[in-house]
């Protein structure tokens, strides 16, 4: 199947300008996501570049190719869960308001960078989920087509949003 | 220079103070999580969280403010070799950093970080980090 971008920000709290998912090409429920964003010259991070730079210096913040992929593996996995729901009459709505979070990341290696014109590709694959609340998972990501990112292990974990609260 | 010399997604230090030691370096850096800051409003919508990734940022910018052996202070991550976040980074939280950089070795212009976050006296976040010079 192919979500539109109507189905990611329901299913990411994510909102703009750190919405970093266009577009899911591919979705394999419980098992793996492709998805891609295109980068733009006009992206916040890169207002207040000093004038004169080469090219390179326009290499997208690294940060933010991190983020797109955790976006990916939310969009994975929570997608796997809400579309299986749907597909079992009678299984009890779990479509409450989840905050996915980043617990650890692992083994991550970059081997070049993304610059605007160009359209960085995330695979995610989904490993384990224990107890609805933690997943695993891995990947690569490519930028048009060269390699971009290599995640070994990202642990990511959903919590409900009235849960998270700052300590006082 | 007027502006800043790479792209980058927020200003992610706030203050920061450098020691030499025979190793290396050690940072200490201050960053409040702010919902003014660039790409933190969408981070999320009523609930203002600093994203854990934003932890590289702030650790790549430092690097580049304490030394001098990459151009105009642009580095790059190259390697996560680990980060764990304990708890939300929240708005208004004041995040204590301490980075110890180290030279990755002889003839290698690379340095590791190793980097424990707090709140408080609240632990939050550590990271295991390789960064190179960005022209390379």
């Amino acid at each position: 199947m192919t979500p539109d971008y109507r189905w990611i920000l329901d299913l990411i709290p994510v909102r703009h300008p750190i919405v970093l998912v266009d577009r899911v090409e591919h979705l394999e429920p419980g098992s793996h996501i492709v998805t891609a964003k295109a980068v733009s010259g006009g992206d916040l991070c890169y207002q207040g570049l000093a004038e004169g730079l080469p090219a390179e210096r326009y290499a997208f913040p690294r940060s933010l190719v991190v983020e797109s992929f955790g976006q990916s593996a939310a969009l994975l996995w929570l997608g796997s869960t809400a579309l299986r729901q749907q597909q079992t009459p009678g299984a009890a709505s779990d479509r409450q308001d989840w905050v996915p979070l980043a617990g650890s990341l692992r083994q991550c290696e970059f081997s070049g960078s993304a610059y605007p014109g160009e359209v960085i590709r995330h695979t995610v694959r989904l490993h384990e989920v224990i107890d609805g609340a933690t997943a695993f998972m891995s990947g690569e990501t490519t930028a048009d087509g060269r390699p971009l990112f290599r995640v070994g292990q990202l642990t990511a974990v959903r919590r409900p949003r009235g849960s998270i609260t700052a300590p006082a | 220079m007027t502006g800043t010399p790479y792209a980058r997604p927020l200003d992610a230090v706030d203050e920061m103070s450098v020691s030499r030691t025979d190793t290396g370096w050690i940072l200490r850096i201050a960053k409040t999580v702010r919902r003014t800051d660039a790409y933190m409003s969408g981070h999320f919508p009523g609930l203002i969280l600093y994203p854990a990734v934003f932890l590289l940022e702030t650790v790549r910018q430092a690097a580049g403010r304490a030394v001098e052996t990459a151009p105009d202070g642009w580095w790059e991550i190259t390697t996560v070799r680990r980060l764990r976040l304990r708890r939300p980074m929240h708005e208004g939280h004041l995040l204590d950093l301490e980075v110890v950089l180290t030279p990755a070795g002889e003839g290698d212009p690379a340095l590791t970080a190793a980097v424990t976050v707090r709140h408080g006296d609240q632990p939050v976040a550590e990271l295991s980090l390789r960064l190179e010079p960005g022209a390379i």
